[in-house]
């Protein structure tokens, strides 16, 4: 049996702020199950404020849950283990503006343990199937949000994880980069790889996605296939709309 | 081991950080601007001018030093929060004391390599000026820059505990200066009611003894005994040390 790229159990998540001694909770998360199996484009929908970007940072170990357990291919989120196999392209991806391209993804590319051998080779073919090998000797400051977002997914790839956590990775991108996106991701699912994106774009969603949960106020809404919104007379979009609207 | 690797590869970028920022240059070319302003000094003091230059020299050098390893600390994680360039290194496996204690070793070899410059250049305008440097020129600026390591191991851990530059800066130059007159405190501690010494007791453990560590007025003293240098290097690095696995304690219970 394979092991679930991502398993989500009982979540909880729970934001304590305090100011001048009052303590403000706002929850999260409150209780989410959820599992996404190794192979799949999974994607995370839900309107703003509904825990999307909280889970994704709760399985990257960014945010410690109150309660409840995260499990990436096995292993406990957070750690160094899991981590490994895990990239990340957070929703505004930001770079040290005096370094190329090239220099970060070295950067990075050391960081996440790639041998020393491999990290050029590594740099170069990340910035070759993200398009940005003609922008190589520019710095990051002088990236536009298109160009930052490629770089935000190179640097996400650049030591072959198993599991992409992708959080609204075609927000704000022009048309071209969205389609250049959409047939890198599904791409590198043929390659095996495991997809777990949020996105307030249901369209996109429909287009790549093998299953797709809703979220509304930290809670699982809803869970849907392919199929049940292929053979929906709105697709998706009414699934969606239905769902955040029940009461 | 691994550890230490990553610690490194934070460490070498924090430096690069520093250089292509231009602080680093900025802080030589300054240093140079000031020195040229001593020899001026120096020619005004007439008979004490080897004397005027050498202070001078040295107490430009030893901020020089300072501000930018305490600007460095009270920045350097703040920035990266700020930023978010934060997610794109915690989301990787790297241990949060290794990034803590990258930043800071980064931060003290630019600090290192500016102060070594600044020197140089110091020496150059003495010889110039027909006098010698002294010595015990490089010991004082060694203690200089282990100054500015346990101010900035001090920065660092109250820009985690503030989360505000402006409030860490303040308390690294409050602790500073107070540092400079830890004997002072000794004495009017125990001239205090019982209460009172017990406090200014515990005060005097937490600001950083910077009396110790001042061989440029040890130096200066005809009668000074030869710098005690394990208890100097021993207390610059237990200190720091503390200083740090705190600041790495309360980082890793940081949510972002």
């Amino acid at each position: 049996m394979t092991v679930p790229a991502l398993r989500l159990s009982g979540l909880v998540k729970i934001y304590s702020r305090s100011h001048l001694g009052r303590v403000t909770k706002t929850t999260g998360l409150s209780g989410l199950d959820l599992t996404v199996n190794s192979g799949e484009i999974f994607g995370l929908l839900g309107l703003n404020g509904a825990g999307k970007t909280t889970a994704m940072k709760l399985a990257l170990g960014l945010l410690f849950p109150t309660a409840g357990e995260i499990a990436v291919l096995g292993l406990k989120a957070g750690t160094d283990e899991a981590k490994s196999l895990v990239g990340y392209l957070p929703e505004l991806p930001y770079f040290y503006p005096y370094l190329t391209p090239v220099e970060s993804l070295e950067f990075y590319a050391r960081l996440s343990g790639v041998p020393g051998g491999l990290i050029k080779e590594r740099a170069a073919a990340m910035l070759e199937k993200t398009g940005l090998a003609p922008h190589a000797k520019k710095r990051t400051g002088e990236f536009s949000k298109g160009m930052l977002e490629r770089l935000g997914l190179a640097q996400a790839l650049v030591h072959d994880p198993r599991l992409l956590i992708l959080d609204e990775p075609v927000s704000g991108l022009d048309p071209l980069a969205v389609w250049d996106f959409r047939e890198l991701f599904l791409e590198l699912n043929r390659a095996g790889k495991t997809l777990f994106l949020s996105s307030h774009s249901i369209s996109e969603v429909e287009k790549i996605c093998h299953r797709v949960a809703i979220l509304k106020a930290g809670r699982l809404a809803a869970l849907v296939g392919q199929n049940e919104w292929k053979s929906a007379p709105g697709g998706l979009e009414e699934i969606f709309v239905r769902t955040v609207r029940e009461k | 081991m691994r550890t230490a690797r990553i610690a490194s590869i934070i460490a070498l970028e924090a430096l690069r950080e520093q250089w292509k920022n231009r602080f680093f240059q900025l802080v030589v070319i300054f240093s140079g601007v000031l020195l040229y302003a001593a020899l001026l000094l120096g020619a005004m003091a007439v008979e004490q001018e080897r004397r005027v230059l050498l202070d001078f020299g040295q107490g430009l050098i030893e901020l020089a030093g300072l501000a930018s390893v305490v600007l460095g600390c009270a920045y350097a994680v703040l920035r990266d929060m700020e930023t978010k360039t934060i997610y794109l290194i915690l989301s990787r496996p790297v241990p949060r004391r290794a990034y803590i204690a990258g930043k800071y070793a980064g931060i003290l070899l630019g600090a290192a390599c500016a102060m070594a410059c600044m020197a140089a250049l110091h020496i150059l305008l003495l010889k110039f000026r027909g006098a010698a440097p002294g010595a015990g020129y490089a010991a004082i600026i060694f203690s200089s820059w282990l100054k500015a390591a346990v101010a900035g191991a001090l920065t660092v851990l109250v820009s985690l505990i503030s989360t505000s530059a402006l409030s860490a800066l303040s308390m690294a130059g409050i602790f500073w200066t107070l540092g400079h007159f830890t004997q002072e405190l000794r004495f009017i501690s125990s001239r205090l009611s019982p209460a009172a010494a017990l406090l200014s007791k515990l005060l005097i453990w937490i600001i950083p003894d910077m009396g110790l560590l001042n061989l440029r007025d040890a130096y200066a003293a005809a009668s000074a005994a030869a710098p005690a240098w394990g208890m100097i290097i021993g207390y610059s690095a237990v200190y720091s040390l503390v200083c740090l696995a705190l600041a790495s304690f309360i980082f890793s219970r940081k949510e972002f």
